[in-house]
């Protein structure tokens, strides 16, 4: 049990991580960089908790806004550029946070042990769920609810004007422009959004994990966000899901290959990638589920 | 101080030909190879194990040689694997595909080599040139890295400028589709430009490989990243400019190295990418194709 609700709780960092890259992607942007949001997120709300004594739902939310401004403030130069410079651009605002972190020193005596970030030895001693009593069960529920919010979130926004306003951002920017929607304003607010959703997962990653270190924010990390949400596909927010659980299903899978596990995962990522080059769940996959669900509406109230 | 910029210097000239790789690349289809820095390393380590093998009985240019030959040969396998087949007009998919690719064959490398880092012959070791005393010393395998560089971009010009192959990229890299009604084959230019990038990698890995003096498999992913930012910095399908962020990244490296230590050094690199980025998002050089 212990160890479906460690992996659980994973998927769930995972899950937010790849619906924060989607959001940004569907603007037409990708960003190697959200796992320096993650960072800024997972080490702000464990100061808060551990250094300023917040209680924890605060200390998330701090995170998550922080790290929602933080993207607000790095969108707006960043955004005016395109493509694959963008994605270069990114990654090196999350190397610069990461590296950033290495030179971070701010602990205080909490009790009788020293704790917060001690440059390149990491961040130890976040124990709030431990101090609390929380058990790795109650984690999970707290993770699972977190992101079924953020996923009922993600598709309530889907079906509103909003979503079809960042759609139409990422289809065409120009005819974007020239319907009256201010392209700028969304693509920095998608950014902002996504920003937010990493930073509290991080912040959650934090408090699961009790110990932070600048290795866990490397540029692995923002590529396998990536991955989530090209190898699932832009097609919906089913697509990242897809992609977690299909990148899950590996990972646990090919256990049984030991060290070959990882040659086998790279050659199912190109596989993959050539049988269904938008992703997973793709425009036409969305079509015909959209399709399927209509006509059963149909045929039940006939 | 100077020293150490005059070694950044003549390292840029590794760096500049890894970003020209993928800015060959970038200028005909407007796509990022991320497998090619595990391309470039994947040569080394053929020539790597060919040395081992032979009880080192093959001389070092022998050992280039199937560096060159066995990164493009790789090459031409990342292109039908994740090229080949992408819709053209989507960049993200081959960039995920070789990016499985980059997973593949580092992982492939590091199996095979148990992750060990091994020593790379090196026939220049300790060979260098003294300039004026204050221990101001051009090491032999620098000057070669520089020599190969400047080698390869005359080289690429002539191809470029001055044969047909070369009105051929021209063209596509301007029209494809005029091009192709003109009779050139998409398919098949950009093939050989594909393995050519590649064969050009393998010659850079295994430099790069001697003058470090060991290899390890994280090299690949390394390399993979210094040539995307080479080649962003530059200005993206620019060859100049790409020479240029070389440099200017080997300096910047080797300098705050010497200033600030190693945990700033590549914070400093990185603030200058960001900054150039955001003030000229195009790149130093601005985005052109070199083939035009």
């Amino acid at each position: 049990m212990e160890y479906y609700n460690s992996l659980l709780i994973q998927t769930g960092f995972h899950l937010l991580l790849g619906l924060s890259v989607y959001i940004v992607a569907l603007t037409g942007q990708i960003s190697f960089g959200q796992q320096g949001f993650y960072a800024i997120g997972a080490y702000l709300s464990a100061i808060a908790t551990t250094i300023w004594g917040y209680p924890l739902i605060p200390a998330l939310l701090l995170g998550t806004v922080v790290s929602a401004f933080i993207g607000f403030l790095v969108g707006f130069p960043v955004l005016r550029l395109r493509g694959l410079n963008l994605a270069i651009a990114t990654f090196a605002f999350g190397e610069i946070v990461r590296l950033g972190l290495i030179n971070l020193y701010y602990t205080r005596k909490v009790g009788d042990t020293e704790v917060g970030p001690v440059g390149p030895e990491g961040f130890r001693h976040i124990r709030f769920f431990n101090d609390n009593g929380w058990t790795t069960g109650d984690v999970m529920l707290l993770v699972s609810a977190i992101v079924l919010i953020v996923v009922v979130l993600f598709a309530v926004m889907e079906r509103s004007r909003l979503g079809a306003t960042i759609r139409a951002v990422g289809a065409d920017e120009l005819a974007a422009a020239m319907v009256g929607i201010r392209v700028i304003w969304v693509k920095v607010g998608a950014f902002a959004i996504g920003a937010a959703v990493a930073g509290m997962a991080g912040g959650l990653y934090a408090h699961y994990t009790t110990f932070l270190s600048h290795q866990a924010f490397g540029l692995s990390l923002g590529i396998i966000a990536v991955a989530y949400a090209l190898v699932g596909g832009l097609g919906s927010f089913l697509g990242p899901i897809t992609g977690v659980v299909f990148f899950l299903l590996l990972t646990e899978g090919l256990r049984f290959l030991g060290e070959y596990r990882m040659i086998i995962y790279g050659a199912i990522v190109v596989l993959a990638m050539n049988v269904r080059p938008h992703g997973l769940v793709d425009h036409s996959v969305m079509q015909k589920l959209k399709h399927l669900v209509k006509r059963r509406s149909l045929a039940e109230r006939s | 101080m100077i020293a150490s910029l005059f070694d950044g210097f003549f390292f840029g000239f590794g760096y500049a030909l890894i970003g020209i790789g993928f800015t060959l690349i970038f200028g005909l289809m407007e796509k990022f190879n991320l497998a090619y820095g595990p391309t470039a390393i994947a040569g080394a380590y053929l020539g790597l194990a060919l040395h081992r093998l032979t009880g080192q009985a093959v001389p070092s240019y022998g050992l280039f040689v199937i560096a060159v030959v066995g990164a493009g040969m790789i090459g031409w396998l990342v292109y039908q694997f994740c090229f080949r087949f992408m819709p053209k007009d989507y960049e993200l998919a081959p960039l995920m595909s070789s990016m499985g690719m980059l997973i593949l064959i580092e992982e492939i490398i590091s199996h095979l080599t148990d992750a060990q880092p091994f020593e790379f012959p090196n026939p220049l070791l300790y060979g260098a040139f003294e300039i004026t005393g204050e221990d101001l010393y051009l090491r032999h395998d620098y000057l070669l890295l520089a020599v190969m560089a400047l080698t390869v971009l005359g080289l690429l010009y002539y191809l470029i400028f001055y044969t047909p192959l070369g009105l051929a990229t021209r063209a596509i890299s301007r029209q494809p589709v005029a091009a192709q009604l003109c009779g050139v084959t998409i398919e098949r230019v950009n093939t050989f430009v594909f393995v050519l990038a590649s064969a050009v990698g393998g010659a850079t890995g295994f430099i790069i490989a001697m003058t470090i003096g060991t290899i390890v498999p994280g090299l690949a992913t390394m390399l993979t990243v210094k040539g995307l930012v080479v080649a962003v910095f530059g200005g993206l399908g620019s060859i100049p400019g790409a020479l240029i962020a070389g440099l200017v990244l080997g300096m910047l490296e080797m300098g705050s190295n010497y200033l600030f230590g190693a945990t700033i050094r590549d914070i400093v690199a990185y603030l200058v990418l960001f900054s150039v980025l955001v003030a000229r998002p195009a790149g130093l050089m601005g985005k052109q194709s070199i083939y035009q």
